[in-house]
C-alpha cells in the first residue's frame, strides 16, 4: 500500500517535470524565432545602423571604425551568432541612442510599465466581471442595454484614440489630472528607487508624491481600461448566461438557494475558466498597448524608449523589447494554465 | 431598417475609397499657412491642421490609404492563412504537424508587439508595416481553416464522393471551398476593422506611413501636438477611424449571427 503511493506521487513528479520542461522548450523556441525573424528583416533593411550609430557628422572612415567595433562587418552568419550567443548570456548590445546596456536600460524602464499595466489589467479584469456577471443576471435592464452598446464601441476605439481624447478632456479644458509624464522625481525630491512612481514616493514617504503620482496614472489608466474592458465583459456575460440555464442551476433554484448565492457561488466559479483564459490573453495584448498609451501620455516606460528606438533605428532595444514582451507573455500565459484546476475540480484529475 | 442604414454607410465609405475627390472639398495637400489651426466652419468641416490643409479633405483623401491597406492586409492574410490551413488539414500527418508548429509559434506572440518589430526593422513605410500585419494575421486563418477541413473531411457526404471516385481537387472545389469560405468571410470582415486599429496604431508610432500622407494614424499622430490649441484636429479625424472600425465589426458580428441559418 505504502509502495504503491510512493510511486504514484513520484510519477506524478516526474509528469510535472516533463511539462516544466516541455513548456521550457517551447519558450525557447518561441524567443528564437523572435530573435532570428527580427535580426533576419533588420538585415534586409536600406539603412546603414553603422551611419546611424556614428552621427551626421561623422565621416566615412570613422564610420568604418564603428562599424568595426559593433562587428557589423563580419559575415551575416557570424554576426547572428554572435548576436544569439549574446542573447543567450543576457548581453543585449548596447543602446545607440542612450548608449547604455540596453539590459540595463530595461530594468531602468521595465517598473513604469509595470506600474500602469499592473493598475490597468486589475482595474479591468474585476470591471469585466462585475459588469459581465451583472449583464447576464439582469439582461434585460436599461444597464445592460447600455453595456451592449458600450461594448460594440469598446472594441472599435483605438487606445492611442481615446488617450488622446482623455488628455483634451481632463487635462487640457477641466486641469483634473496632469498632461502627461509620471512622477517628476527632482521636483518632489523623491529618489529613484523601482522605478514605479507610486512605490518610490511611499519609500520617500511623501505624501503629496504619491497623491501626484496616483493622479498622474488615472487618465493613461483609464485609455487601456476603456480599450480592454469591452472583450472580458462580453466573454463573461456570454459564458454566465449559458451557466444560468444548466440544470444544476435550476436544481439549486428548486432547493431554495437564493438568486444572488447561485450566481456568485455556483456559476460564476464554473464560467470563470474560459474568462480567465482570454485575461492572460489580454495581459499580452496590454503589454504592446502600453506602447501606444506611453507614447500619448509620455510616460517613461519601456514603451517611450521603444518608441524612441524606433525613430532612430535602434536595433538592440527593439529587439531586446520584443524578446522581453514575449517571454512575459508566454509565462503570464503558462501561469494562467496552472489556475485553471485551482478553478475547476474536474481538471485535476488530469 | 438597420441593413439599408449598414449598406448606405458601405456605399459611403467604399465612394470615399475609390474616388475621394468627389467628396473631398479642397486640395488634401494645399498649404495655407495664414490660416492655421482654425476651427471647424463652413469652409472647413473638420478645420484646418497646423499647415492650414483642410482636415476633412485630408481625412477623405486618407480613407483610401488606411482602409484600403486594411483591406489588403486582410486579404493576403486570410488568403496565406486559408492555403496553409486548408493543405494542414487536408493532407494531415506530418505535413500538418509542421505547419501548425509554425502557427503556434506565431500566435504565442503579442502580435501588435511582433508587427511593431517587425515594421522597425524592414523600414519606416506603408508597405513595411502593410507586410507586418500580413506576417503577423495570417495564423488566425490558417488554425480557423484547419479545424473546418478537418471536420469536413470527415462528413459523411465527403466519404460518399470519394467512395464513388472523385478526386481532390473536385472535392475541394465543390465541398470544402463553399464550407469554409462563409467563415473566412465573416472573419475577414471582423478583421478589417481590426488591422485598420493596427495598422492607425503602427502609423501613429511612426513606423508606417510618413508625412505629408494623410494615412489617419498618421493624422492623428501628428495632432497630439496640438491637443492643448486645437481639439478638433485629434477629435474629428479620430471619429471617422472609429464609425468606420465600428461598421465593419457590426456587420461581421450581423453576420456571424446568421451562420445558422
Amino acid at each position: 500500500m505504502k509502495n504503491a503511493r510512493t510511486l504514484t506521487s513520484r510519477s506524478r513528479f516526474l509528469s510535472r517535470a516533463a511539462r516544466i520542461l516541455n513548456r521550457l522548450w517551447w519558450l525557447l523556441v518561441v524567443v528564437w524565432t523572435a530573435v532570428t525573424l527580427t535580426f533576419v528583416l533588420s538585415r534586409l533593411i536600406p539603412a546603414d545602423p553603422a551611419r546611424l550609430a556614428a552621427g551626421l557628422q561623422a565621416g566615412p572612415e570613422q564610420v568604418e571604425e564603428v562599424r568595426r567595433q559593433l562587428g557589423l562587418d563580419r559575415p551575416l552568419l557570424e554576426q547572428y551568432f554572435n548576436y544569439l550567443s549574446g542573447v543567450a548570456r543576457f548581453d543585449l548590445g548596447k543602446s545607440i541612442q542612450t548608449r547604455q546596456p540596453v539590459v540595463d536600460d530595461i530594468f531602468k524602464y521595465l517598473p513604469a510599465t509595470l506600474e500602469l499595466v499592473f493598475a490597468a489589467f486589475i482595474t479591468y479584469a474585476i470591471l469585466g466581471i462585475v459588469f459581465g456577471v451583472l449583464w447576464a443576471r439582469f439582461p434585460r435592464s436599461l444597464g445592460s442595454k447600455a453595456l451592449s452598446l458600450f461594448t460594440v464601441l469598446g472594441v472599435a476605439l483605438p487606445v492611442f484614440w481615446i488617450g488622446l481624447i482623455l488628455q483634451v478632456v481632463f487635462a487640457a479644458n477641466l486641469k483634473w489630472f496632469p498632461l502627461a509624464g509620471n512622477l517628476p522625481y527632482s521636483k518632489y525630491q523623491v529618489e529613484f528607487v523601482t522605478g514605479m512612481g507610486t512605490v518610490d514616493a511611499l519609500l520617500a514617504g511623501d505624501i503629496p508624491a504619491f497623491g501626484f503620482a496616483l493622479k498622474a496614472m488615472v487618465l493613461p489608466v483609464t485609455a487601456l481600461v476603456i480599450s480592454q474592458f469591452a472583450v472580458s465583459t462580453r466573454l463573461t456575460r456570454s459564458t454566465m448566461t449559458s451557466e444560468l440555464q444548466k440544470q444544476y442551476v435550476t436544481a439549486a433554484r428548486a432547493r431554495g438557494s437564493s438568486e444572488t448565492r447561485i450566481t456568485i457561488f455556483d456559476a460564476l466559479r464554473n464560467a470563470l475558466n474560459p474568462v480567465i483564459t482570454m485575461l492572460g490573453l489580454q495581459f499580452g495584448w496590454l503589454l504592446g498597448g502600453t506602447i501606444l498609451v506611453e507614447v500619448v501620455f509620455s510616460w517613461p516606460g519601456l514603451g517611450l524608449y521603444a518608441f524612441n528606438a524606433f525613430r532612430t533605428f535602434d536595433y538592440n532595444p527593439i529587439l531586446a523589447i520584443t524578446i522581453v514582451i514575449t517571454i512575459t507573455f508566454v509565462i503570464v500565459n503558462e501561469l494562467v494554465s496552472l489556475l485553471y484546476p485551482k478553478l475547476d475540480p474536474r481538471l485535476r484529475s488530469q | 431598417m438597420k441593413r439599408i442604414l449598414i449598406a448606405l454607410v458601405l456605399a459611403i465609405i467604399a465612394i470615399t475609397v475609390v474616388a475621394p475627390s468627389l467628396i473631398a472639398t479642397h486640395d488634401p495637400f494645399a498649404l495655407d499657412v495664414i490660416n492655421r489651426l482654425q476651427p471647424p466652419s463652413a469652409e472647413h468641416l473638420f478645420g484646418t491642421d497646423e499647415a492650414g490643409r483642410d482636415i476633412f479633405s485630408r481625412v477623405v483623401h486618407g480613407a483610401r490609404i488606411t482602409i484600403g491597406s486594411s483591406m489588403a492586409i486582410v486579404f493576403f492574410a486570410a488568403l496565406l492563412g486559408t492555403l496553409i490551413g486548408a493543405s494542414a488539414g487536408w493532407f494531415g500527418g506530418r505535413i500538418d504537424s509542421y505547419l501548425m508548429r509554425i502557427v503556434d509559434v506565431f500566435l504565442a506572440f503579442p502580435y501588435l508587439v511582433l508587427a511593431m518589430a517587425l515594421a522597425a526593422s524592414i523600414g519606416r513605410n506603408m508597405g513595411s508595416s502593410i507586410l507586418a500585419l500580413i506576417l503577423v494575421w495570417w495564423p488566425g486563418y490558417a488554425r480557423m481553416v484547419r479545424g473546418q477541413v478537418l471536420s469536413i473531411k470527415n462528413e459523411l457526404f465527403v466519404k460518399a464522393s470519394r467512395a464513388i471516385g472523385t478526386g481532390n481537387a473536385r472535392i475541394l472545389r465543390w465541398h470544402v471551398v463553399p464550407h469554409t469560405s462563409r467563415a473566412v468571410i465573416v472573419r475577414a470582415t471582423l478583421d478589417i476593422g481590426y488591422v485598420t486599429i493596427a495598422l492607425t496604431g503602427l502609423s501613429f508610432l511612426g513606423l508606417g506611413a510618413q508625412n505629408p500622407s494623410p494615412e489617419w494614424g498618421l493624422l492623428i499622430s501628428n495632432a497630439k501636438a496640438y491637443v492643448l490649441f486645437g481639439w478638433w484636429y485629434s477629435v474629428l479625424p479620430g471619429l471617422v477611424l472609429v464609425g468606420v472600425v465600428s461598421i465593419f465589426v457590426v456587420l461581421g458580428d450581423r453576420l456571424s449571427k446568421e451562420k445558422g441559418r
